[in-house]
């Protein structure tokens, strides 16, 4: 039933990043939640990828999965064609290098009794046999890349703002010349003037230095800002991916529907017409374990969709996995809003 | 609360945080004074006693304190002081020998027990937890049988029942540690196991082993002194602290005197290692923040003049509102008016002050931070400055609070039921009364299934559940006032919408009004009728939605709606530069002048006022330049 | 919950046999003859072999420890070496004495450090505060043995208003019973009510600052029930935490405490065992210890269980 990834994924290149039916399940015997259910999404050299879903949806297990900081359940994760499914982050050698990640929260992430510019040259020194010297001419340029002062490197992390310090956990990850940066939500804890700031410089680093991203998201607005291709994610499932444009312009998952119709815009206009055009569904009280994960909650259900997982299918350049969608024939649908359930 | 975090005061780890929280606490450099004192005269207790601790003297017994012997003499005419300068030896010697076991087996069992977890952890927990259960000073004693008088055997044993609790900090602390992004990020720079730990994690860990070792050092000298007391520790010829407490207990219907000098050395020095050991724990993160300072009756600096409320329909007339943080003013003059059936945004970004304007308006504002100024009518009553007795009377009933964390503003002790139920009684329903109406309001905010929420534990239930409940709570007193804070920034945003068109609809009656606090424009343009930005504790403009979304007369306004990514368009974001000032740096005059593109040496002269804009519905802009931004005619 | 219960009492049960092997190894550790140890090197040989005959004393260790723990199955912990009485029954004489100071001091304890807690906790930042809290410091370093020579000093010897030593029990006079023990109970429980008064204060304080108290008092509930409903109910689990830790080591202070007023509990047992190698009384004394702080261990698990709303299913 399940295609594989080569059916439905136009191989552009050699991918970057391949992650192929992964799961990921947290727990022991039977209390097990599985937080991450048959993903298989790639990310190509030099491509943002855009991964979205609402909290609790398996975003930021899939990319602590890439980084080797959880043990994935089963499928496979291969990096420039070396498997990494199983190896954790402290056995990859120089692989670490060219892998790095930028976190959410911007007061969590740097140590606070470590300088920035002992937090930049911890990884300078570790691999690239580094003099003092060259490493702090280093910190130097990456702190210039990321938009901070000369001095910022003599300072604690309580010195800086949250923009200041998310500019510090970019020039980290920078610091090893990566080829992709997984960023878990880099912006969402920022406010909105900063969030503009931040994704600007993403932007700008990755024209610059051909970085791909693999960018988690909760916000379908600042991921289609930055990415090339998006991957609708939920309960842990892939629920369509495709160029960004096209998921957000004309999505065709109902639940990328609900997504797009629910997040407001700031014209008073536009966002009036939304409104009256979402669809206010009432929620079901329990959560079925097989067939669409999104059945309870989605406007369009019938009774095939509560039995049988849908297969991914291709329509156009995107792929979606629902029943609406059988042969690969697509058409677009009344977007609806979905009510949450107990 | 939305304020700006600072942590400038802590630019380093919790060690040296520690350190310099021992250096300057006037009580604990007395705590170490006393301590260096007592080892001293211990050490050199040989060269300082006046007296050789174990002559008698027959023809001075049970004297009390003189020139010759300054605390006196015992039943045998021995120097009470030269005896207690010989007292301690044993005593601190013993301690310290279990402490120093505790640490060094609790430090490395605590590492590797919580960094990597798994099986080493179970083992180690399993052991930890038979330490727990071993009453060590009663196997102690009964050591005693076998060991009499053996300090060095007793406090080895003590150590090792005390690694216990040593190995469960150590282990705690590496817990919270290793949870921490910033060694996730370590990790994935593809640091060895060694460099994180001494780096990353030991560095986090010896503030709790300090603390710990100076109550260890406490309990130890305790339970010791305990032992000679029973003339179980210690040889019986050598004086010591206890023993000297038990002589005096024998001799207690003739001088009670003899107890004092033990009993103050020993609980001086008990105390001196106990303090050392809360200054450390304070100073940990996580110890308490610096006292609030109590609560006093609200004295405001200028009263608000009598004016009549103009239009009968306001319900709720903030004027000139200043709040203060005990650093200075956080809200500094806001004024705004919320009329019947209406939907009022206040919009900003974090530590513009939202919050602490709408948690003013009920009185609800933490206690470190008061009202200084201005007034806050709601249906013609003050609230600026009234008892919390009033404000109790209006709360509820006439302005209802509703918060950002659903989750956390449900008690988790009880059933949603249980919560409304009560909030109806108390509003004055009957019994009977309350069961019915909360099936009713649980469905009256959407919830299908009341009879099931009602009996959940709000852990039981998703977020987008718990903020109908809590606006269900909000209800039970049928407000005239709601007030949310962001109550729907933690939520999906499918979520969202759902919620959004309840208060909607909870607002459609038309008597009734809402203040709605959000960071986010969309939702203030789903919902809000009108809609008041502020930045840095100020309102910059307001006026209707459409209006001000539409063709903003303010630079902030306009450049933050600019700043927004949207879902057609992909590329660079026209952005702001720099970053919301904080309190402490609010120049006088613009506050957004340092990254406004229209400032002009005008705007930083002095505080720009508030500016009607002319046009069809009233509007205001804190702006000299706002007619600049005004629409072209004809446009 | 009650699974819950069963789980936690068979765990102790492993727990329990290390105290209990580490006891009896106790005896090993003796240099040479026991017998010799116990009637002293003035004794006669006879004196010495009629000893050991009686308790087996020349057997293999592994021999010993075999039947004592068979013995131990039974309910029968041996005899003493000294008075030949049955550990058993001196120890059931002792428990109600040890008990009943344990228990009323646990009461005390708890009821006064958790109502200074409260109060401290609605008072946070003002001077009653600080005095509370620097108190509570002062009173945890007092050692409980000073204490309770000092009130005997001066309730007994100065005053006269209570008895100095002795025990009455509890079916003969109750209030003879109380009186007895109210200067125990006081030298027991002083030290203790400052580690719970701290621990109760910074917990109804947290409960205090959250934001559930903060939606009922925006309701306009009175403050009173917001702190009993509310802020009492979320502190109370980290309070029994605190109050079982310290029952525990108010158990340990019965010895010097009982030493002190002349109780005819366990630790006097404990001593004169001690003082007079009676090696079967302290294995026995130190077993019924163990199994006493293992019961509160438990209770304290079994009372989070209930108390922490996490645990309960709807
Ligand atoms: N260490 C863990 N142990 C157990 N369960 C976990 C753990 N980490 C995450 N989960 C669970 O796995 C699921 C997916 O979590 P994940 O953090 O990947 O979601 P997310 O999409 O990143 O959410 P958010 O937007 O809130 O960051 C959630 O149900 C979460 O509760
Ligand atoms: S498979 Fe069915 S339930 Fe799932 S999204 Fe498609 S139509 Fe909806
Ligand atoms: S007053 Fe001047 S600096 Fe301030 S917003 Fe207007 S133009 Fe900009
Ligand atoms: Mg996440």
């Amino acid at each position: 039933m399940t295609p594989t990834p080569e059916e439905v994924q136009p191989r552009t290149d050699a991918w970057l990043l391949e992650i192929d039916h992964l799961r990921v399940s947290y727990g022991r015997r039977r209390r097990t939640h599985t937080a991450v259910d048959d993903v298989t999404l790639n990310v190509g050299a030099g491509e943002a990828v855009g991964l979205v879903g609402e909290s609790g949806s398996g975003k930021s297990t899939i990319g602590r999965a890439v980084l080797g900081l959880t043990a994935s359940s089963s499928g496979r994760i291969r990096f420039e064609d070396t498997d990494i499914t199983s190896v954790p982050a402290e056995r990859r050698g120089a692989l670490t290098a060219d892998l790095q990640v930028v976190f959410q929260d911007p007061y969590g992430s740097l140590n606070p009794a470590r300088t920035i510019s002992q937090t930049l040259t911890e990884p300078l020194l570790t691999h690239r046999a580094m003099t003092a010297e060259q490493a702090r001419a280093r910190v130097q340029g990456l702190l210039d890349q990321v938009g901070l002062p000369a001095d910022a490197a003599n300072r604690y992390p309580a010195a800086f703002s949250g923009g200041q310090r998310q500019r510090i956990a970019i020039a980290r990850a920078l610091a090893s010349n990566p080829k992709l940066v997984i960023c878990d939500e880099p912006v969402s804890a920022l406010d909105l003037s900063t969030q503009a700031q931040i994704l600007n410089l993403l932007a700008d680093l990755r024209a610059d230095l051909g970085l791909a991203y693999l960018f988690i998201g909760h916000n379908l607005a600042v991921v289609r800002n930055l990415c090339d291709r998006v991957v609708v994610l939920y309960r842990g499932q892939v629920m369509e991916t495709g160029p960004a444009a096209q998921v957000t312009g004309h999505p065709l998952h109902p639940y990328t529907a609900a997504l797009v119709a629910a997040a407001p815009v700031a014209d008073v206009a536009a966002q009036r017409e939304r409104r009256l055009a979402r669809v206010t569904v009432t929620e079901p009280l329990t959560v079925a374990h097989s067939g669409c994960p999104f059945a309870g909650r989605c406007p369009h259900v019938e009774d095939i969709c509560r039995q049988q997982r849908p297969a991914r299918v291709k329509v156009g350049e995107s792929v979606v996995a629902c029943h609406l969608f059988p042969s690969g024939k697509g058409d677009s649908h009344t977007s609806g809003s979905v009510d949450e359930k107990v | 609360m939305s304020t700006v975090v600072h942590h400038a005061d802590s630019p380093v780890g919790p060690a040296a945080r520690a350190g310099r929280a021992l250096a300057t606490s006037p009580l604990t450099l007395t705590a170490v004074a006393w301590l260096v004192l007592v080892v001293l005269t211990s050490v050199f207790a040989d060269q300082l006693a006046p007296f050789d601790p174990l002559t008698q003297n027959l023809t001075e017994l049970l004297k009390p304190p003189s020139a010759t012997h300054w605390l006196g003499t015992d039943s045998l005419g021995r120097d009470v002081l030269s005896r207690l300068m010989h007292g301690g030896d044993t005593l601190l010697w013993g301690a310290a020998e279990a402490t120093a076991i505790a640490v060094a087996l609790g430090l490395p069992a605590g590492l590797l027990s919580g960094y990597r977890g798994g099986i080493a952890d179970a083992v180690i927990s399993w052991l930890v937890d038979l330490t727990f259960a071993v009453p060590a000073f009663v196997v102690l004693v009964a050591l005693a049988v076998i060991y009499p008088q053996n300090t060095a055997v007793m406090m080895a044993v003590l150590g090792v029942l005390g690694a216990g609790a040593a190995t469960r900090l150590v282990r705690n602390s590496t817990r919270t540690v290793r949870d921490e992004l910033f060694i996730d990020a370590a990790r994935v720079s593809g640091l060895p196991l060694r460099t994180i730990l001494f780096r990353h994690v030991l560095p986090t860990v010896v503030a709790p082993v300090i603390m710990l070792a100076a109550t260890s050092m406490a309990i130890c000298v305790i339970v010791l002194s305990s032992l000679s007391f029973l003339g179980l520790g210690g040889s019986p010829e050598a004086p010591s602290w206890g023993q000297m407490i038990y002589e005096a207990s024998q001799n207690i219907t003739v001088d009670s005197w003899l107890l004092v000098p033990p009993g103050a050395v020993l609980i001086l020095t008990v105390i001196a290692f106990n303090l050392i050991a809360n200054t450390v724990r304070d100073a940990l993160p996580g110890g308490p923040t610096p006292r609030p300072v109590r609560h006093r009756r609200t004295v405001l600096a200028e009263t608000a003049a009598q004016r009549p409320d103009a239009d009968p329909q306001t319900l709720l007339g903030v004027h000139g509102l200043v709040v203060e943080f005990p650093s200075g003013p956080v809200v500094d003059g806001v004024t705004f008016a919320v009329r019947k059936g209406e939907i009022l945004g206040l919009v900003g970004e974090s530590g513009s002050g939202k919050t602490v304007t709408a948690l003013a308006i009920p009185g609800l504002l933490p206690i470190d931070e008061r009202i200084t100024a201005g007034s806050v009518r709601f249906a013609g009553e003050e609230l600026a400055g009234t008892t919390e007795r009033r404000l109790s009377r209006v709360r509820g009933r006439g302005v209802a609070y509703i918060a950002q964390e659903p989750m956390a503003a449900l008690d988790p002790c009880y059933t949603v039921g249980n919560q409304l139920r009560a909030a109806l009684r108390h509003f004055g329903a009957t019994r009977r009364a309350a069961a019915a109406r909360t099936g009713d309001l649980l469905r009256e905010v959407g919830i299908s299934d009341p009879d099931r929420v009602m009996r959940c534990r709000p852990h039981q239930i998703s977020g987008g559940i718990a903020q109908r409940v809590a606006i269900a709570l909000a209800l039970t007193g049928d407000p005239a006032l709601l007030i949310a804070d962001e109550p729907t920034t933690a939520l999906d945003v499918t979520v969202q919408a759902a919620i959004l068109d309840l208060f909607r609809n909870v607002v459609a009656t038309g008597e009734r009004a809402l203040v709605l606090v959000s960071h986010d424009i969309g939702v203030v343009a789903d919902v809000c009728d009108r809609v008041a930005v502020m930045y840095a504790g100020q309102i910059v403009e307001q006026g209707e939605t459409d209006s001000v979304l539409g063709a903003p007369r303010h630079p902030y306004t306009r450049a933050l709606l600019r700043s927004m990514p949207s879902l057609d368009t992909a590329g660079r974001l026209p952005v702001i530069p720099g970053s919301v000032p904080a309190p402490d740096a609010w120049p006088e005059g613009c506050r957004f002048a340092a990254r406004c593109a229209l400032a002009t040496d005008a705007c930083k002269k002095g505080p720009i006022p508030l500016m009607d804009v002319s046009g069809p519905s009233p509007r205001t802009t804190r702006c000299v330049r706002g007619h600049d931004l005004a629409p072209e005619p004809g446009r | 919950m009650g699974s819950l219960a069963l789980r936690r009492a068979a765990g102790a049960v492993p727990l329990l046999l290390v105290v209990w092997t580490a006891a009896f190894f106790l005896q090993q550790l003796i240099h040479g003859d026991p017998a010799a140890y116990v009637l002293g090197n003035t004794s006669t040989a006879a004196q010495r072999d009629q000893l050991d005959a009686a308790f087996g004393l020349h057997r293999s260790p592994l021999d010993q420890y075999l039947s004592t723990c068979a013995n131990l199955l039974s309910g029968d912990l041996g005899r003493s070496w000294i008075t030949s009485e049955s550990v058993g029954r001196l120890l059931s004489t002792a428990l109600p004495v040890t008990l009943s100071l344990a228990l009323l001091s646990t009461l005390v304890t708890a009821a006064v450090g958790t109502a200074l807690g409260i109060w401290a906790a609605l008072r946070r930042g003002s001077r009653v505060d600080r005095i509370l809290q620097l108190a509570a410091g002062a009173v945890t370093a007092v050692p409980n043995y000073w204490i309770a020579v000092g009130l005997v000093y001066l309730f007994a010897i100065q005053y006269r208003v209570l008895p100095a030593t002795g025990y009455v029990q509890l079916n003969q006079s109750p209030g003879q019973w109380l009186q007895s023990l109210i200067l125990p109970v006081i030298a027991l429980s002083l030290a203790p009510i400052g580690p719970i008064f701290l621990q109760a204060r910074s917990a109804v304080a947290e409960a205090l600052d959250a934001d559930y108290v903060r939606t009922v008092r925006a309701l306009g509930i009175p403050r009173r029930r917001q702190v009993l409903k509310h802020g009492l109910r979320n502190a109370a689990a980290p309070i029994v935490t605190a109050v079982g830790f310290n029952t525990v080591g108010l158990l340990a202070g019965t010895v010097a405490v009982e030493q002190i007023f002349n109780l005819p509990g366990l630790g006097s047992q404990l001593l004169s065992g001690v003082l007079g190698h009676d090696v079967p009384v302290v294995q026995g004394v130190v077993l019924v210890f163990a199994v006493g702080v293992v019961i509160v261990n438990l209770a304290v698990d079994l009372l989070i269980g209930v108390l922490n709303p996490k645990a309960r299913r709807a």
